[in-house]
């Protein structure tokens, strides 16, 4: 089984959050990356048809109040399956960082961070 | 989270959002009717924030980054839609009709490239600064001393020097004529200010500015020459092609005389960029580029349908594999990503 694409796991942890609509995925998907993934609506769409599919997320059935929002904006939420599939997945980035630490390639996230922001 | 609802939405915005949704047709039916509302609906707010964050160049960018995106997901969507036909009467019916699918992909993608070309050709087209001609026509005698003579043949006196109108072109871009020109225009300090804002030019410069500004043209089967200046002022074309014919004329004043035959005047109309002609290259260059891309595309895509029509494997899509975490296993604990309860 291969690994999540980095899209597809992006998706995951901007609904990590809690339910969001297409374009708060794909704002939420370009600040977590630094403006680096900026998805178009075919990709974004494509992705969470497919998510879908697999039930790793679901429409979510309320709509916001129409004054806060548009009413026509679709909402997605992690079912419980996705919920379990992003924390996998976030765990597994995270043994293989510290494989990475060990092996003193990175150093720790402090570090790391600081590091990153002296580049 | 504002989504720019309480601002009036500028006609470039309202023009990318409408461009968009019918480029949605490229998609399958279902992917369309499914998520087409939401793409559009999306884009648009992608649109807003490009327009304040950059203007045109903002929304320039957002299309050069979604257009591509559109070609790729849109025919990995038809891929996907293919290999999702389920029970063998649906496989069967998509053999039987290898063409319409293709077909589908060829439209789908001859019509953004098509329009794509055109209206970039047209964009192009009036943003281009315009340029006005004028011409002067001097009547220029040969002189019996400049008659090119060739060994061994009789002078052709009256009869047509290529090389003598060759010379004369030379001589009216030299700096005996066109110096003079600089000179009683004050082309120096004008240009100066023009072209730099600040300090006048050097007589070189204004020299080189002007010659490439110049054209000249014989009159066939006359002792005519055209003197053709152009600029983006009408007036000043022909108060330079005035200024050369009249130099000219003085330059040969002591040879034989030259006649001025036609004063320039200033043009009417801009004769560059020539915007039918530009409109209709863009569309003829949009033909072929999209007929291209469409056949590549199409192609494309019918081999590899072809190709992974019967192994079963689940669609490609544009970012999103299918994520099968059930059987996931991570590569280091190797702790399985299947539900407690299941197992």
């Amino acid at each position: 089984m291969p690994p999540l694409s980095p899209a597809v796991f992006h998706v995951l942890l901007a609904l990590a959050d809690g339910e969001r609509h297409g374009y708060a995925i794909m704002q939420d998907v370009a600040e977590n990356t630094g403006g680096r993934i900026k998805m178009g609506p075919g990709t974004l769409y494509g992705t969470i048809k497919r998510l879908l599919q697999v039930r790793i997320i679901e429409e979510s059935e309320e709509r916001p109040d129409p004054e806060l929002d548009d009413e026509r904006r679709r909402y997605y939420r992690l079912t419980a399956l996705g919920q379990r599939a992003v924390r996998a997945e976030a765990l597994r980035y995270a043994e293989m960082a510290e494989v990475a630490r060990r092996k003193r390639l990175i150093g720790k996230p402090a570090r790391a961070a600081h590091a990153r922001g002296a580049m | 989270m504002s989504y720019g609802r309480a601002e009036p939405e500028s006609k470039a915005v309202v023009l990318s959002g409408k461009l968009f949704q019918h480029l949605l047709a490229a998609y399958p039916e279902d992917h369309r009717r499914e998520y087409g509302q939401p793409m559009a609906q999306l884009f648009r707010d992608q649109c807003r924030d490009a327009w304040r964050g950059g203007r045109g160049w903002g929304l320039t960018r957002l299309w050069l980054r979604v257009f591509p995106d559109l070609v790729k997901t849109s025919v990995l969507e038809h891929i996907s839609t293919l290999k999702e036909s389920k029970t063998m009467l649906e496989r069967i019916s998509n053999l039987m009709r290898p063409r319409s699918a293709p077909r589908f992909i060829f439209i789908a993608v001859f019509i953004p490239v098509f329009l794509l070309v055109v209206v970039t050709c047209t964009l192009v087209t009036f943003i281009l600064p315009e340029s006005y001609a004028s011409i002067a026509r001097v009547k220029v005698d040969q002189a019996a001393s400049e008659v090119t003579r060739m060994p061994g043949m009789p002078a052709p006196v009256g009869a047509y020097d290529p090389y003598f109108l060759k010379t004369q072109f030379e001589v009216i871009q030299s700096e005996a004529v066109l110096g003079k020109v600089i000179a009683a225009l004050d082309l120096n300090q004008a240009w100066g200010k023009k072209f730099t804002g600040r300090s006048p030019l050097k007589t070189p410069e204004a020299l080189a500015l002007l010659q490439a500004r110049m054209d000249f043209r014989p009159v066939r089967g006359t002792s005519l020459i055209e003197i053709r200046v152009f600029s983006d002022q009408p007036a000043e074309a022909a108060q330079l092609a005035n200024a050369i014919a009249r130099s000219y004329q003085e330059y040969r004043s002591h040879i034989v005389p030259a006649e001025i035959v036609d004063m320039a005047v200033p043009g009417l109309r801009p004769v560059r960029p020539n915007k039918p002609m530009n409109i209709t290259l863009g569309i003829l260059g949009g033909m072929l580029l999209a007929l291209a891309a469409g056949t590549g595309v199409a192609g494309l895509a019918a081999w590899m349908g072809r190709r992974s029509g019967g192994t079963g494997t689940p669609p490609a899509t544009g970012a999103a594999p299918l994520p099968d975490f059930p059987e996931a296993v991570s590569p280091c604990s190797g702790s399985t990503l299947a539900p407690r309860s299941s197992s």
